[in-house]
């Protein structure tokens, strides 16, 4: 289970070998500043083409590269609306890595509270990540067909149909709720609202906590901030990584609007 | 880089990183640190980046603390697009920030770019020119009065 730290929990653990540091952000984001420590693993490079993320043993391989082992502690932070970091927590959190902590308070808020940030790359020595992926983390189009628990966490209009992105067609899966990922991150130095403020926003669009809420959006990056939000705040959550793109890919999948 | 300079020798090499030099518009040229760029520019076989650093959209100076020395820096100190001209004490003030990352033999002190700047279109007349290049002079006396 991921747990919520803030700025103060790293700055005091800093100097532990059992801590790793990692920043998902891109690249050159990295580059022009990043907190000390941490090692670079830009989340980017492990979407396809249309933004999906990667298979399994594609995932593990490049956790590996990167020095990533699956033990230790793993803490990471993001900027913006998270969502990269979403991304890699959850991906720890399913290929079984023991000890994921996520740095809730925000990248801006660190650099522009004078946290002390470093820019040269941090090199890390190549191992194997041993991964062990858990159950009731991640769901499949066969799980969500009955639309159960779905939460929609794309914009109204996407979710409406009324704005469509590439070739997809437009609406949502059948049987969702939508609330966007945008109303679960935090206005101030957290990135994520706390969990009062987000049971309010599901109990809102009738989603309780008798069973797992069901995150998914296009690609599955802004429903990872949504699952994430929940998993921190002890909702019960899983993530359709592989959202509506996915779930369009099989012929006459349906799709509703409105 | 280095297949183009490699074999140059007798001559101090730098590289200069232009952002733009066009417009006096500062929000039409480039901005950001030098965090992505400077892995790559200390790996190249030159004594001297040559820096635009006289505007806020150079980014913190604390980028270099991690690269202090690995080459020497040519620092912009003066801006060739604005007709404001700098004065000594600011771009000495400017310079010694850099002085806690390169030692003072490693700074040299330039104007961000040409004054020429783009396709023979000077955004600044050949006085305001002078004035910001004798601006610079006055600095570097002072600089190395200081710190020899």
């Amino acid at each position: 289970m991921i747990r919520a730290v803030d700025a103060g929990w790293l700055r005091d653990r800093l100097g532990g070998d059992d801590v790793t540091v990692i920043d998902p952000r891109r690249r050159n984001r990295y580059l022009s500043g990043h907190l000390p420590r941490a090692i670079s693993m830009p989340v980017e490079e492990v979407l396809d083409d249309d933004g999906r993320l990667i298979g399994d043993d594609d995932l593990v391989s490049w956790l590996g590269r990167g020095g990533v082992a699956a033990e230790g502690t793993a803490v990471v932070y993001a900027d913006d609306d998270g969502q990269s970091g979403a991304m890699l927590a959850w991906i720890l959190e399913y290929l079984g890595h023991p000890d994921v902590r996520f740095l809730i308070t925000r990248f801006e808020h660190w650099r522009d509270e004078g946290g002390e940030l470093f820019y040269r790359p941090v090199a890390s020595t190549p191992t194997a990540f041993a991964a062990t992926p858990r159950d009731g983390v991640r769901v499949t189009r066969d799980d969500v067909r009955n639309g159960a628990g779905l939460l929609d966490t794309r914009t109204h209009e996407e979710f409406a149909g009324l704005q469509v992105i590439a070739d997809d067609p437009p609406g949502h899966i059948p049987g969702a709720v939508n609330l966007s990922h945008r109303l679960f991150l935090g206005k101030d130095k957290d990135l994520l609202v706390a969990s009062e403020e987000m049971t309010a926003r599901l109990t809102d669009v009738g989603l309780g906590l008798e069973q797992p809420v069901v995150t998914y959006c296009r690609v599955g990056l802004r429903a990872s901030v949504v699952w994430l939000a929940l998993h921190l705040g002890g909702v019960p959550a899983m993530l359709y990584d592989g959202s509506l793109l996915d779930w369009v890919s099989e012929p006459d999948a349906p799709v509703e609007t409105g | 880089m280095n297949r183009v300079v490699g074999g140059v020798g007798g001559v101090r090499r730098g590289v200069h990183v232009c952002r733009g030099n066009w417009s006096r518009r500062e929000d039409v040229h480039l901005q950001g640190n030098y965090g992505p760029m400077l892995p790559y520019l200390v790996q190249m076989d030159v004594d001297q980046l040559v820096l635009e650093m006289a505007t806020p959209r150079a980014g913190e100076i604390e980028v270099f603390k991690e690269y202090g020395n690995e080459k020497e820096i040519g620092i912009g100190v003066v801006n060739p697009r604005g007709d404001t001209v700098e004065d000594a004490a600011t771009i000495v003030s400017r310079v010694e920030q850099f002085l806690q990352y390169f030692d003072p033999d490693k700074v040299f002190l330039n104007p961000d770019c040409g004054f020429g700047t783009f396709a023979e279109r000077s955004l600044n007349p050949p006085e305001v020119a002078t004035a910001k290049l004798k601006s610079i002079s006055t600095a570097a006396a002072q600089l190395r009065a200081r710190y020899g």
